[in-house]
């Protein structure tokens, strides 16, 4: 990856961690309510953890990260997507599961396996925002600008399908379609997260301020507002948590997390 | 039957379920402006008819022509009142978001209020007389309250077809009762009403025209002796003959009760 130099100040690596948290905060704030509402978490945390099988494999083979983690990541995602569509029907659901645990199990193998200078496999597990380059701050906001992008022109058609998907077969809309959309716009998601938060602890941003978003709020805006207000305020407490208590960010984000939804 | 006057046409319509026939050689018309109502036993297949004339299901064999077009071509004059179970519970919207989401035909955009559709919205609730339910959550409203919500998310775009699927299941009888006034009137507007009910009885005081469906028409007609004995042999128990010619009550229980 090529490294583009990002930090304008002594506190660059914080300043790299909070960028990089803030494009997570915007990204989960209108990608997690689809989730949330289509009860996607499973197949989303599915998703996230079977990409540490692509991570793994692509080190292995000395792949460029930066050029096979997206289209990866995305064939991932229509696949897990193909699989929970298929559970509906009958089949089980422990096929989400198996792809999810087989990608983990085939990432610590080829991780073990790669000679030299490898990445620690728990900054990929658990995530490490300050360890965070410039280009790894870009790479996450082009990811999360380009599903926060797709959300907004969709808006409308994912929210008919996250309400009543076969009402929305009945007004004409492309129902399958904006499931697999909406698949494409999560694994997008997951992967501009999964540097600073790691695939274990994203889900937790992702799914959390929306579920107190639902609790909290009368209507759709309300619920998205509630959802961004929280991931702001997560970010910048867990970062300062921290800093404060040397904690790794994912960690103290998903402290704040969990003490948000007990507390809300 | 001129071309022109058909609202609906079903023709030989097989839906299966992998290897389970569900509807088998359905066929029926139904003429623009009347009011049919479509009975039968619990699993006798009447959603499945629904899903399968609007497209949510593929259908194995057979022909749906909804105003002699293609249903595809239609749907902007097409509403459908789907069972309340349907709607995801995890979605917080308004019971005014609700209904504006009978006008999202296309995918795209962001707003779901807009001036214009408030208006639409709001019309389409005082229908309904649930105008001051707007800024109510959807989720707190009652069940009587959340079936109007639908019925009015149904008809905020002005269909010319309504389909209702056990509209009145779950609402107390002065609902009900008014929910058939409604209806009644929008067919008196010239809107043709198919609707799928358990309650016989309520049903043949508004219908024009029933159909009992058991896995295929075994009947369709205005009513009489020939649906008792088509509804005595669908729902397999006797059905006594009440209000206008039509079953209203089912007299002995079933024989392997």
């Amino acid at each position: 990856m090529i490294e583009i130099p990002l930090d304008w100040s002594g506190l660059g690596l914080v300043k790299n961690a909070f960028l990089s948290l803030l494009g997570g905060a915007l990204v989960s704030a209108l990608v997690g309510p689809f989730m949330f509402m289509r009860r996607l978490g499973f197949v989303s945390a599915g998703i996230s953890h079977a990409l540490l099988g692509v991570i793994g494999v692509a080190l292995l083979f000395g792949l460029p990260l930066s050029a096979v983690l997206v289209p990866a990541t995305v064939v991932l995602g229509l696949f897990m997507g193909m699989l929970e569509r298929r559970s509906r029907s009958g089949a089980p659901e422990v096929a989400v599961a198996l792809t999810w645990t087989v990608g983990m199990a085939i990432g610590i193998t080829a991780l073990r396996q790669v000679k030299g200078y490898v990445p620690d496999a728990m900054s990929y597990l658990f995530g490490n925002a300050f360890l965070l380059s410039g280009s790894d701050v870009l790479f996450a906001w082009g990811l999360s600008l380009s599903a926060s992008l797709a959300v907004l022109l969709f808006f409308r058609g994912l929210l008919a399908c996250a309400v009543d998907e076969e009402f929305a077969v009945s007004q004409g809309l492309p129902a399958r379609g904006l499931y697999y959309l909406l698949l494409v716009i999560i694994s997008l998601a997951v992967l501009s997260l999964v540097k600073s938060l790691g695939v274990i602890l994203m889900i937790a941003m992702l799914l959390v301020p929306p579920a107190i978003g639902e609790r909290k709020s009368r209507g759709i805006l309300g619920m998205f507002l509630w959802t961004l207000g929280i991931n702001l305020f997560t970010v910048c407490v867990g970062l300062w948590l921290a800093l404060r208590m040397d904690l790794p960010v994912s960690v103290a984000i998903t402290f704040v997390l969990a003490g948000l939804y007990i507390l809300l | 039957m001129s071309e022109r006057k058909i609202a609906l046409e079903v023709e030989d319509l097989w839906v299966s379920y992998g290897e389970s026939v569900v509807l088998e050689a359905v066929s029926f018309r139904v003429e623009r402006g009347r009011f049919i109502g479509i009975i039968g036993p619990n699993g006798a297949g009447k959603t499945t008819l629904f899903k399968a004339i609007l497209g949510i299901i593929p259908v194995k064999r057979g022909k749906v022509r909804v105003f002699g077009e293609d249903v595809d071509r239609v749907r902007d004059r097409i509403g459908y009142v789907p069972q309340m179970v349907e709607t995801n519970p995890m979605v917080p919207l308004t019971c005014g978001e609700m209904v504006a989401m009978g006008l999202v035909a296309r995918p795209w955009g962001v707003r779901v209020l807009s001036g214009s559709t408030e208006d639409k919205v709001r019309r389409a609730m005082a229908l309904l007389g649930i105008e001051d339910l707007f800024t109510v959550p959807y989720k707190t409203a009652s069940v009587g309250q959340k079936q109007r919500v639908l019925i009015a998310r149904a008809l905020v775009k002005d269909p010319q077809i309504l389909f209702l699927d056990e509209p009145t299941a779950s609402v107390d009888e002065p609902t009900e009762t008014n929910v058939f006034y409604l209806l009644n009137q929008l067919k008196g507007q010239g809107m043709t009403i198919v609707m799928i009910s358990h309650d016989i009885g309520v049903l043949s005081q508004f219908v024009d025209e029933i159909a009992c469906l058991n896995r295929t028409l075994v009947y369709h007609g205005k009513g009489g002796e020939e649906l008792s004995s088509a509804i005595t042999s669908a729902y397999s128990c006797p059905v006594d003959l009440i209000a206008h010619g039509m079953p209203h009550r089912v007299l002995k229980r079933h024989e392997d009760d």
